[in-house]
């Protein structure tokens, strides 16, 4: 598919991909996975369940092994534990009566993978406050994580994700399970952080939508095949037909898209395309 | 318990690592431990003591523990606390997200082998003293009070603890006593106080945490904005 535009050199990438297939169980789950992130840039990666976006993630923090090619972070090769980067996990799931607080979760991003108890309660309480300041999540500070909603979750594992500084974070699905209201909060939040401190986000997804009006490129994923580059250039029905192999339409109402599997060329109804600019799609799971 | 900490890793190389296998795991290692200490009360009793064997296996007996035996039964409660000590951070990372963990770096199947092990160490330890009926509820019973008292990870271990200690020493103190009780010249057994304390215990830490919650709620309403303006509050009300 078409690779990224390449008019940075490739040195300056904080993730360099090339070539990735993974191979799980006699299945190709990954094919040839190629593109590109510098850093604070903002990209999410599309896909429907299934779609092998875990799995890449899994490849990028070293707990899975690539089949085929090669994968640079900040311009060196995989390593378990790199420091370079800060991954949100999917949803967590923890007994209400846990007692664990929100603090403890962002204490443990300082140190989590350290042997032995804490030390220096002065200097981690106060770097552990500064950052959940941050994330807007102060108030949260002695709750029970167990008992916060989705979207507050997601804040305090996204300071937990953020306390190392790391230069490329990474999200599994952040948005799922969250209301609107807290689904925009947190696509700010993460914006807010990829532009000031020029932290490189890659966020996956099922819906590009929410998404949309931050998101600098994309990486595309269905049947294990994958297209990078802008929205414009990706979300177009000649790109997505070949991804999926069938045709699809990709239809735009009020600045947000819609991706519809259809029959044979362009079904009975046409829709005026806006400019690639302001499209939001609304991705309709394709059969 | 050799046999017990085997069982333990066994479990663990099976790769129960999913949630709801790791509650099948607990289960196995608790009783693999129990079955462990029958065990050894079995060979000890037939040996040495007075009362019946089988009842010394249910019930277990604090005044029987043998002088012999103090010296192995310290040294393995102290390496099942440095163990935890040492784990500490990788244990309260891999209990909230393994992926996470292991994305950090945590040899999470090791930690949790090693954390099965001390358990089963416990389980044992506690089945010596007041049986194998009753060890599960001296294991499972002080930390369920503690969640309820406090919300520090930290916290919450030590309470459990004390909470333990606590409930084990005032059994034996009014084990004691009961030997002036109705049916006179018969001291009731140690394991039944410990374990009606633990039950106390619990019950009333339910209590206390429903009326502080019940407060600060009263508290929350009285000066909404306050709390939200992210304004510490009495850090110590909670432990």
């Amino acid at each position: 598919m078409s690779g990224p535009t390449l008019d940075e050199s490739a040195d300056d990438a904080i993730l360099d991909v090339d070539g990735v297939s993974v191979w799980l169980s006699g299945r190709e789950v990954l094919h040839d996975v190629r593109f590109r992130i510098m850093p604070g840039e903002f990209t999410g990666l599309i896909g429907s369940n299934g779609a092998g976006k875990t799995t890449l993630f899994r490849v990028i923090l070293g707990l899975q092994a690539a089949s085929t090619g090669s994968v640079l972070v900040g311009g060196r090769p995989l390593t378990r534990r790199n420091p370079i980067i800060g991954y949100v996990p999917q949803k967590i799931f923890l007994d209400p009566d846990m007692p664990l607080r929100a603090r403890d979760v962002v204490a443990l991003g300082l140190d989590g993978h350290r042997l032995g108890v804490p030390l220096g309660w002065g200097r981690r309480r106060k770097a552990v406050d500064a950052m959940l300041d941050a994330v807007d999540a102060r108030r949260l500070a002695d709750a029970r994580v167990g008992s916060l909603s989705g979207g507050e979750q997601q804040r305090v594992l996204i300071a937990h994700a953020l306390i190392s500084r790391p230069r490329l974070l990474l999200l599994d699905e952040p948005l799922a399970n969250l209301d609107i209201g807290a689904e925009g909060e947190v696509v700010a939040l993460l914006a807010r952080i990829a532009r000031e401190q020029r932290i490189a986000v890659f966020i996956s997804a099922h819906d590009v939508n929410p998404l949309l009006p931050v998101m600098d490129r994309l990486v595309y994923m269905a049947a294990g095949n994958t297209a990078s580059g802008t929205t414009a250039e990706v979300i177009r029905p000649e790109v997505l037909s070949a991804l999926y192999g069938q045709h699809v339409d990709v239809l735009r109402v009020h600045g947000r898209i819609l991706v519809v599997a259809g029959a044979e060329g362009p079904s009975g109804v046409t829709f005026e395309e806006t400019d690639g600019a302001a499209v939001g799609p609304d991705i309709v799971a394709l059969r | 318990m050799g046999i017990a900490i085997v069982a333990a890793g066994l479990i663990e190389l099976l790769g129960l690592h999913r949630p709801r296998a790791r509650d099948v795991a607990t289960g196995l290692v608790l009783g693999a431990g129990l079955g462990l200490a029958a065990l050894f009360l079995y060979l000890d009793a037939t040996s040495s003591s007075t009362t019946g064997v089988t009842v010394t296996i249910l019930f277990g007996s604090l005044f029987a523990v043998s002088q012999q035996m103090l010296p192995s039964i310290v040294a393995l409660s102290a390496v099942s606390l440095l163990v935890l000590a040492v784990c500490y951070r990788m244990l309260l990372l891999s209990s909230l997200s393994p992926d996470l963990a292991a994305a950090r770096g945590v040899p999470v199947r090791a930690i949790g082998i090693a954390y099965l092990v001390i358990m089963a160490v416990a389980v044992s330890l506690a089945a010596e003293t007041i049986g194998a009926i009753l060890a599960t509820a001296l294991v499972v019973g002080p930390p369920a009070t503690a969640l309820r008292l406090t919300k520090r990870p930290g916290g919450a271990l030590v309470v459990a603890g004390l909470i333990g200690v606590v409930a084990v020493w005032l059994g034996i103190v009014l084990a004691y006593d009961s030997y002036y009780w109705p049916p006179a010249g018969h001291g009731w057994p140690v394991s039944f106080f410990v374990v009606a304390l633990v039950f106390l215990f619990y019950l009333v830490a339910g209590a206390v945490a429903r009326i502080v919650q019940a407060r600060r709620r009263r508290h929350s309403e009285a000066a909404p904005r306050l709390a939200a303006s992210g304004c510490a509050e009495h850090p110590g009300d909670a432990a």
